[in-house]
């Protein structure tokens, strides 16, 4: 009985020592990345010393306090912003929806499809928006048209892959149900997929119209259009006063919309 | 009994799964027309892949199954949605779709003969009100409006049930309806299965492995070991001996 034990204690060890060795290979792996990345950067501490003071005398003597009386100038802008991060999210929400159903393999069969629609939304994800924006302001010209194609391309990457991810855990029981009614695939889709998935979607859909938001100021600093585009005129012309607002202006934005899309979205779950 | 109709012929069937497993090891019997067939196994005998391939829901490997003079086998798109209209189902997790009401649920049985106004979930008034009496005559006129999440697991059974007979089916396949219930709602359930199909008149082929049961609403039952039929009769038949074989002599095998 003994032996049994110490032969079962034994065996314990054993399957336990291939996950030790691979956590040891992971710290010396996240080690040696540290200290490469370290060096690469040239990050250095005392640099950071002597810039704090630096840093400091800016902003005090050039960014404060804020010139609150060029507010009216930034108020165009804003609602600029605001514009293009709502229809941004419009259009990515449209492709994102086309492109999460084809990339979730268990509402399509042919897995060439999948591939397809993964692939794409990669893609799209990999490129930041700002790039985006670049290549679309030498396009189209500077503005937020520009800013507004970069905003959506660069979201429909990330709702496509959160999309299908949702769509993939959905509980596959209700659909099969629904098939085995006879229903063809885009009843199964309207009736049993997508009730399961509503949550998710607007969960994801408002989340990423929060984020287009900053997406949609950042934009604007490669000349497509909104509140970035001012910020970066005023920066040029060494009015950093006015800069400041214009910082103001995009950080009350983003509270005041992220209030909203908190309060909209609980609203439209509790309905769900 | 009634006449002797063959409504579903099964003639050694067999399937096998990708990794290799043999479900269904030649598998023949007939169905006929209004009987309540009871399918009695241990878990793994191969109940569900059984009631599975009737509908196509699993392919087959190799056999035939046919149902009122249709082949099953290799039936694809808009021939194979149509058989389903014709072959209820109810599951063993209910798989009604929680986030919709109770009538939504049990128009769903009818999406098979709309188009994009089922798409819409867009139904006749004569189907609403199909709807509310076979609710009705399962004692869920209280639910209609509600969402199902909101029901117990008998109810939702019902529910299940209800959506299974909008199809007006010509035979229903259950597939261990009453696993997941206690047994005062697995009586329930299996009762009102069992009054209205024959109300319906409606065949219905049902996987249980709970012997009783098996015997109080079964017109006729086979056995299922292994993947293979050891057992063929009717409920008076199934006594100690049969269930011996049919639970227990895997053990001597190892």
């Amino acid at each position: 009985m003994d032996r049994n034990m110490e032969n079962n204690l034994a065996q314990l060890k054993k399957s336990r020592r291939p996950g030790q060795l691979r956590l040891l290979f992971a710290i010396i792996l996240v080690i040696v990345a540290v200290i490469w990345s370290w060096a690469g950067t040239g990050f250095s501490i005392p640099a950071i010393m002597r810039g704090v003071p630096r840093i400091y005398n800016f902003i005090i003597d050039d960014l404060i306090p804020p010139r609150f009386d060029s507010w009216q100038k930034f108020l165009n802008p804003t609602l600029q912003t605001l514009y293009m991060a709502y229809v941004g999210a419009i259009f990515a929400i449209i492709l994102s929806l086309g492109l999460g159903i084809i990339s979730a393999n268990n509402l399509i069969s042919n897995r060439l499809i999948v591939y397809l629609g993964r692939g794409i939304s990669s893609f799209l994800r990999a490129v930041p928006a700002v790039a985006w924006a670049v290549i679309l302001v030498a396009a189209v010209g500077l503005g937020p048209f520009a800013g507004t194609i970069a905003i959506a391309l660069g979201g429909a990457g990330m709702l496509g892959k959160t999309y299908a991810d949702s769509l993939e855990e959905i509980d596959m029981g209700q659909v099969e149900a629904l098939k085995a009614v006879g229903a063809s695939w885009f009843q199964v889709l309207t009736q049993a997929v997508l009730p399961q998935f509503l949550p998710d979607f607007f969960t994801w859909s408002f989340y990423r119209f929060d984020l287009n938001i900053r997406s949609a100021a950042v934009v604007g600093l490669v000349g497509a259009g909104g509140l970035g585009f001012s910020l970066d005129t005023a920066i040029r012309l060494f009015q950093f006063r006015e800069a400041t607002m214009g910082i103001l202006w995009i950080f009350g934005l983003i509270l005041i919309v992220e209030f909203i899309t908190a309060k909209s979205r609980d609203k439209i779950l509790e309905g769900l | 009994m009634k006449q002797k109709d063959v409504l579903i012929k099964i003639s050694d069937l067999k399937k096998s799964f990708p990794g290799g497993t043999e479900a269904l090891k030649g598998v023949s019997f007939d169905v006929y027309r209004g009987e309540l067939l009871v399918i009695v196994g241990a878990s793994g005998a191969g109940k569900s892949t059984l009631l599975r391939c009737i509908n196509g829901l699993s392919a087959i490997s190799s056999g035939s199954i046919v149902v009122d003079g249709i082949e099953v086998n290799g039936l694809k798109g808009k021939k194979l949605r149509q058989l389903r209209t014709d072959v209820g189902m109810i599951f063993q997790s209910f798989n009604i779709v929680n986030r919709k009401r109770v009538i939504d649920n049990a128009l769903h049985g009818r999406l098979a003969y709309y188009g994009l106004r089922g798409v819409l979930g867009l139904y006749s008034f004569e189907d609403k009100k199909k709807a509310f009496e076979i609710l009705a005559r399962l004692d869920l006129e209280k639910q209609v409006a509600k969402r199902a999440d909101q029901l117990s697991g008998g109810q939702k059974q019902r529910v299940a049930i209800a959506r299974a007979i909008m199809q007006e089916p010509k035979v229903l396949l259950a597939d261990e309806p009453v696993a997941s219930l206690d047994p005062g709602a697995s009586s329930k359930v299996l009762g009102y299965l069992h009054k209205i199909c024959q109300e319906e008149d409606i065949t219905a082929i049902v996987s249980l492995h709970q012997i009783d049961y098996a015997r109080n609403y079964a017109d006729r039952i086979i056995g299922l070991t292994e993947g293979v039929v050891t057992f063929e009769g009717g409920p008076e038949d199934l006594d100690d001996e049969a269930i011996q074989e049919l639970y227990f002599n895997e053990e001597e095998e190892e």
